[in-house]
């Protein structure tokens, strides 16, 4: 398996204080990786560590097999990126800006600038300014920006902050083909969670600057989003009965809510049922739930409050 | 570096430039037709074709090194204040050497312009003044061709000197700080010491040394910039 960014260890400080410590983490190469965390958890710090806008206190960055150092900045060449919020020359037109890009970036193709502004649906507006731009209109060209050269690696700081529904989407689209069609490897971070659980391949919590997780959505969806909720007459009895006669040992009981939250998934509802009428629990109602990436995430980091 | 030097050149308006360039002149041609007025007045301070010299280099000084400013400021401050700058430093391009070739672009335009106008004003005045009369001494213009080395020599300096407003404009990213610091150093070194008339600018050591001065400023503020987290 080769990987196109691998980091190991990797900390970052300001005075003192460490913003991001010891993240180690692996993105395939030709996958997309949704990378999750609330605002401030460390996600921009880590994108800009790895496009070399920052320096790490300690640890290595791998980029594209290159490992980064204070002045490797060849392997920009293969990257796009978008960092925190699109930036560009407002005074200058939208096909100006890409230009200029262009020429640093040291790419020449000719219609690869029609091609990138096709792509990302922004028509008849090249030669505007692009202090007249909505954010929207920004996000999209700062997308088109990251995708001209034709990079190898796409990385996207919440690159669909300020689009409408419809727009989200169409760029959904847009980086599911990239990714299947032509291979291009993407790190996206996002905080809210349904803007990337229907196309990212793995997924990388973090969470006050620590990853507190990495798994394949695959993975996600088989082990933990199936579960049975059920709510019944006797909440005690109930779990007695769930821990000593089913042994089950991942269930939540949110009396308040009226609702216990089965998880392991050897336990059937109807071995729940039978149980639970051998005891004389009676049952409120039962059925198979699929937890959203959401929930899980939720899960996750109220897992992980717990034992900070 | 060449390359990064042609990129920064294209995207320079040079047709602002050109005009920039005009009116800076026509403004010290304006100041220099303004001595033939009182002759009483005017010979206090200056009396010789030496002194007519050295006046029109002093204000060329200050024109090219107050529009050096506003360079800096178009062409470095405000990339850094608005980020522009990150968007560079995220393309395979080193650090060092974008920023140096900025620094290097306005120097060598500030020394170009500064010259083309010392010899242009000297040109035009001289002949001016051959013909109107515009002061009671003539102004030869061999005294131009002579003074060629000590006009290089300024010309390095005055490069060198554009490039200290640096040093305040990037501390804040201030666009303010850096052409009012510029104008600063040109009431400093253009202001008389003494009754004669003589300021800073005419010990050539002086302006020499805030040429050198400059060029470690520029030095200094790319090294840290270059090291700097964005």
């Amino acid at each position: 398996m080769t990987y196109a960014i691998r980091t190991h260890q990797l900390t970052k400080g300001y005075r003192g204080k460490d913003v991001v410590s010891n993240v180690s983490m692996n993105v395939k190469r030709g996958e997309i990786y949704g990378f999750l965390g609330p605002n401030g958890a460390g996600k921009t710090t880590i994108m800009k560590m790895m496009t070399s806008l920052i320096k790490p206190t300690a640890g290595d960055i791998e980029v594209l097999g290159t490992r980064l150092q204070a002045n490797s900045h060849e392997v920009l060449k293969r990257i796009g990126c978008i960092i925190e919020y699109p930036i560009f020359y407002d005074k200058l037109s939208a096909r100006k800006n890409l230009e200029i890009y262009c020429e640093y970036m040291g790419y020449y193709k000719k219609d690869a600038i029609s091609e990138a502004l096709a792509l990302v649906n922004l028509k008849n507006v090249e030669d505007v300014p692009v202090k007249e731009f909505s954010l929207g209109m920004k996000q999209r060209l700062g997308i088109a920006r990251a995708i001209v050269t034709k990079p190898e690696l796409l990385i996207l700081d919440e690159p669909v902050n300020g689009l409408d529904p419809i727009g989200m989407q169409e760029l959904r689209d847009l980086f599911y083909k990239l990714s299947r069609q032509y291979g291009v490897t993407l790190l996206i971070s996002s905080h809210i969670l349904g803007e990337i659980e229907h196309i990212a391949d793995t997924i990388g919590i973090i969470r006050e600057g620590r990853l507190v997780e990495e798994t394949s959505m695959a993975e996600i969806r088989g082990n933990h989003t199936e579960h049975i909720e059920l709510s019944v007459s006797d909440y005690p009895k109930a779990a007695y009965v769930l821990e000593h006669e089913l042994q089950a040992n991942n269930f939540q009981v949110k009396e308040e809510e009226d609702l216990i939250n089965v998880y392991d998934s050897a336990i059937s509802q109807n071995d729940i049922i039978l149980a639970m009428v051998r005891n004389g629990v009676e049952i409120g109602k039962i059925n198979n739930k699929n937890l959203s990436l959401e929930g899980y995430f939720m899960q996750r980091m109220e897992g992980s409050k717990k034992h900070a | 570096m060449l390359n990064l030097m042609r990129l920064e050149m294209k995207r320079m308006n040079f047709l602002t430039i050109g005009v920039t360039f005009l009116l800076i002149n026509a403004g010290i041609l304006g100041i220099l037709l303004l001595l033939g007025i009182d002759t009483e007045i005017t010979a206090e301070s200056i009396a010789s074709a030496d002194e007519i010299m050295m006046f029109i280099e002093i204000m060329a000084v200050a024109g090219f090194v107050i529009y050096a400013s506003v360079l800096l400021s178009n062409m470095i401050i405000e990339e850094f204040k608005s980020k522009t700058i990150t968007v560079l430093f995220t393309t395979p391009v080193s650090r060092k050497q974008l920023l140096m070739a900025k620094v290097i672009v306005i120097s060598l335009l500030t020394f170009v312009l500064f010259l083309v106008s010392v010899y242009l004003l000297s040109t035009i005045f001289s002949l001016l003044n051959n013909v109107y009369g515009i002061l009671w001494f003539s102004f030869p213009l061999n005294l131009l061709w002579e003074n060629t080395v000590h006009l290089l020599v300024t010309g390095v300096a005055v490069a060198g000197m554009a490039l200290i407003p640096l040093l305040f404009g990037m501390i804040k990213y201030s666009v303010p700080a850096t052409i009012t610091s510029s104008i600063l150093i040109i009431a400093i070194v253009s202001s008389s010491i003494n009754s004669d008339g003589t300021n800073l600018f005419s010990f050539t050591a002086v302006p020499v040394a805030l040429g050198i001065v400059g060029f470690i400023i520029a030095y200094f503020v790319i090294s840290k910039a270059v090291k700097k987290d964005f």
